[in-house]
């Protein structure tokens, strides 16, 4: 009788413990997307908070709540779970450093380890436009953490994918161009069909060659990427990249210091202003709605963009089928800058797109 | 040269330079060359023009006497006067012109220049006010 009440006992035991994971598998693709969209509401309201302060309460909550986040992102597909995510890297990085504070004595990393050990499988994910505010961060009932005697080092609880091979585009979603326009992925307007992203990647590259482009830089975006060019300064009067160096060049260059540069100096009544132009390139499958940004914050950024980017295409990008959806979306900033005195972000712009890309000697092949 | 000369030299001077030097700032404000703040540009002015500009019109405010055509005691004081003065406006002229070609604002070369221009005011001033207190005598 004993026997059979342990017996009775123990199978009561083991099916309590199987009956949530089975309960979990249950679940549908679209219960468990939005359980993550919230966790991940709740990560990146933790990143926001640890821009601000890093104490055992917003820790215990991360931890607890990427350990959640990681449960939903394994009974997802890679494919699904990269689309819904919307933690930046940099929010991972944040989290990483808030995290690697409980563990650093059982587990010391440096900061770069720690960033890839908190993305999710396989690579990074998309991110998110901004941080929804006033979200709770203090533990909650269903999340409390386990003691910390009984806390893993972090090695243990968190997956460790391998580095992403290209950062996304940042700012996401961009900020609103001077104008754009959508084309064909195919590029080329006599060219053959693009059958992979390496494929329209290759043709763009191309085109910024034969336009003479110094230098740019690949980011990737949802379903495809962006290919950013260099900043390049324009001529006031017609629009027309300047020649040489000039084109640049990000600062306006000053003739030396004689008396006759001083007299036209001393006498000047406006300062000396350039204008400047930046080509985004961006292939995608899912257009992205534009965001109002400040001009001198665009032009911080558009000025170092393709810097920041990519030289080439990584392979994963490279391989990925062109779709019917995916289309080719140029965004141009035009940007007035005052030497020493205010930035204005032409928006919309003061030239065509056609007639940025007449200059450059660029033509697309229209969408179908 | 007598103190006569020498004060209308030293408010040749000034005139030379300040008259042009309000010129540009006038031209500059209504050009939009200081933006929204062209406030500054005046406060500027008011510190370190108008002052020298003041004590030069307080001195002809006085009536002239007999003694004025009299030469100058020290020819050091009057010369060290035109001297320092052309000095002083050659520097606010080449912070005018600096605000054309530097990559700093120009409100910030105003505020920036104060630290030097205080010494030199007070400098030009000084001296300026003892030529005039000298030529009293």
């Amino acid at each position: 009788m004993r026997s059979c009440a342990v017996v009775l006992s123990v199978s009561l035991i083991l099916a309590g413990m199987a009956a949530p994971a089975a309960a979990a598998r249950s679940q549908s693709p679209n219960q468990l997307t939005g359980k993550l969209v919230r966790v991940e509401s709740d990560l990146l309201a933790a990143c926001r908070w640890a821009q601000a302060k890093s104490d055992d309460a917003l820790r215990s909550r991360a931890e607890a709540l990427w350990r959640q986040r990681n449960r939903i992102v394994g009974q997802l597909t890679r494919e699904r779970a990269e689309r819904i995510s919307r933690l930046t890297p940099a929010c991972r990085m944040r989290l990483a450093r808030v995290m690697r504070g409980t563990s650093t004595a059982a587990a010391p990393v440096s900061a770069p380890q720690a960033h890839w050990r908190f993305g999710s499988r396989g690579g990074s994910v998309w991110h998110a436009p901004s941080v929804s505010p006033g979200v709770d961060l203090r533990p909650t009932p269903g999340l409390e953490p386990s003691p910390a005697a009984e806390r893993p080092p972090v090695i243990a609880t968190i997956e460790a994918p391998a580095p992403p091979e290209i950062s996304d585009l940042f700012p996401w979603p961009p900020p609103t161009p001077s104008t754009r326009r959508s084309f064909s992925p195919d590029v080329l307007v006599d060219g053959p069909s693009a059958a992979t992203l390496g494929d329209t990647a290759w043709r763009l590259e191309g085109l910024l060659r034969r336009a003479e482009f110094d230098s740019w830089g690949y980011f990737r975006a949802p379903g495809g990427f962006a290919l950013v060019t260099r900043v390049e300064r324009l001529d006031g009067e017609t629009g027309k990249q300047l020649a040489g160096d000039q084109r640049w060049s990000d600062r306006v260059a000053y003739a030396s210091i004689s008396p006759g540069a001083i007299l036209s100096a001393i006498f000047a009544t406006s300062r000396p202003r350039g204008y400047y132009r930046v080509f985004v390139f961006l292939v995608t499958d899912d257009p992205p709605m534009t965001r109002p940004a400040g001009a001198a914050e665009t032009f911080a950024t558009a000025s170092r963009w393709a810097m920041f980017g990519r030289s080439s295409l990584p392979n994963a990008i490279r391989t990925q089928p062109v779709t019917a959806n995916h289309e080719l979306i140029v965004l141009v900033y035009e940007f007035e800058k005052v030497q020493g005195g205010e930035t204005t972000h032409y928006s919309p712009s003061r030239w065509s797109l056609d007639h940025h890309l007449e200059t450059l000697g660029l033509s697309f092949k229209q969408r179908p | 040269m007598t103190i006569r000369t020498a004060k209308l030299t030293i408010s040749l001077v000034w005139m030379a330079g300040a008259i042009p030097l309000l010129l540009i700032l006038i031209v500059r404000q209504l050009a939009g060359f200081y933006e929204t703040d062209p406030k500054v540009a005046w406060t500027w002015a008011a510190q370190y023009l108008f002052p020298t500009l003041t004590l030069i019109g307080g001195a002809w405010s006085v009536a002239s006497s007999a003694a004025e055509d009299t030469p100058m005691s020290s020819t050091v004081v009057v010369w060290g006067a035109i001297l320092l003065s052309v000095f002083y406006i050659a520097v606010l002229y080449l912070i005018l012109g600096a605000q054309a070609v530097s990559i700093q604002p120009a409100q910030t070369i105003f505020e920036q220049s104060g630290l030097y221009l205080s010494l030199l005011n007070a400098l030009v001033v000084g001296w300026l006010g003892k030529f005039f207190v000298e030529s009293k005598r």
